[in-house]
């Protein structure tokens, strides 16, 4: 159930962003900015973000990472909770860390691409395709990686109360 | 070799990227502010005993079992940090001085300024790969310590 209401929230909220879009441009062109859905979209700051969450892997077991994300979608049972909550918190922190490094590094680098060639016609565009790599990071840092977090911390806080 | 392999995989996206985008590692590189970061490595080393740095090397190797001593360790990398964002934060404001000081034309300021940027990318990436995993290793194996 609560998956379903998590759905309908990133539904939601995409709708929200939707609707932003198409009132500063959208697909018709009016509005002030002439936005597109298509310049929200980069595959090298996407590749790049991977690479950050791929970096976790690195520092944590990649069977961590998996009970994490099972604690965190609530697939465990209590008393595996109980055990590896901690670590589960830890490891989500650090995927959320290292996904908001990365995407301040693509970020950097991309702006500094944009002043090596600073021109005024091309600065615009190239400083925006560089703020979407932090823009990704952001997302999966507070839409996909905080919300299995508050999940893990509200399971086992419940837990605790059990136990009182 | 399993964490090397994840290791160079994810080195092999950011260059998959940086491709992607036209752009090459090279030019990402700058000797004055490497010459500067090393400087700044040599300094940090007085400032802590050979004790710290023997409680570092066997924290970081997973071989320290006792909890005290890893969160002395964790409070030492974190003021390891500290020291350098300082000394980053003095090395920006200077490069950020010089350039605003000498601004001649739009090309020379955007050159200067991918300089300074290049000091906080340098930073970022210190935080990344250098200081992030070792703070999430020590604070792994506290809670390692507290399970048992």
């Amino acid at each position: 159930m609560r998956i379903f209401k998590a759905l309908f929230y990133l539904f939601l909220l995409a709708f929200a962003f939707d609707l932003t879009v198409h009132m500063n441009g959208g697909a018709e062109g009016h509005g002030f900015f002439g936005a597109h859905w298509w310049n929200y979209f980069d595959l090298a700051s996407v590749v790049f973000i991977f690479a950050g969450c791929l970096f976790s892997l690195v520092v944590f077991r990649f069977s961590d990472v998996v009970f994490a994300l099972q604690d965190g979608l609530g697939f465990s049972e209590h008393e595996n909770l109980q055990e590896r909550g901690a670590k589960s918190l830890i490891v989500l922190r650090g995927i959320g860390g290292f996904v908001l490094l990365s995407g301040a590094s693509c970020t950097m680098i991309g702006i500094i691409q944009a002043m090596g060639n600073i021109e005024a016609k091309y600065i615009g565009p190239a400083m925006a395709l560089s703020l979407l790599a932090l823009f990704y990071a952001l997302i999966v840092r507070y839409f996909l990686i905080f919300p299995l977090e508050l999940s893990v911390r509200r399971r086992l806080l419940a837990h605790q109360e059990e136990w009182v | 070799m399993k964490k090397l392999s994840f290791f160079l995989l994810s080195l092999i996206f950011i260059k998959l990227s940086m491709l992607m985008s036209n752009q090459y590692l090279i030019s990402y590189y700058d000797t004055s502010i490497l010459i500067f970061w090393w400087i700044g490595a040599v300094a940090i080393i007085p400032f802590f005993s050979v004790q710290d740095w023997k409680q570092i090397a066997l924290s970081v190797k997973g071989q320290m079992n006792d909890m005290k001593t890893l969160q002395h360790v964790e409070t030492l990398v974190k003021s390891m940090w500290v020291f350098i964002v300082a000394l980053a934060g003095f090395q920006f404001s200077s490069i950020l001085i010089m350039a605003l000081a000498d601004i001649q034309n739009l090309a020379t300021l955007g050159t200067m300024l991918a300089s300074l940027l290049l000091n906080s990318l340098y930073l970022l990436l210190a935080r990344w790969f250098v200081f992030s995993p070792i703070l999430y290793r020590l604070r792994y194996q506290q809670v390692d310590l507290t399970s048992k």
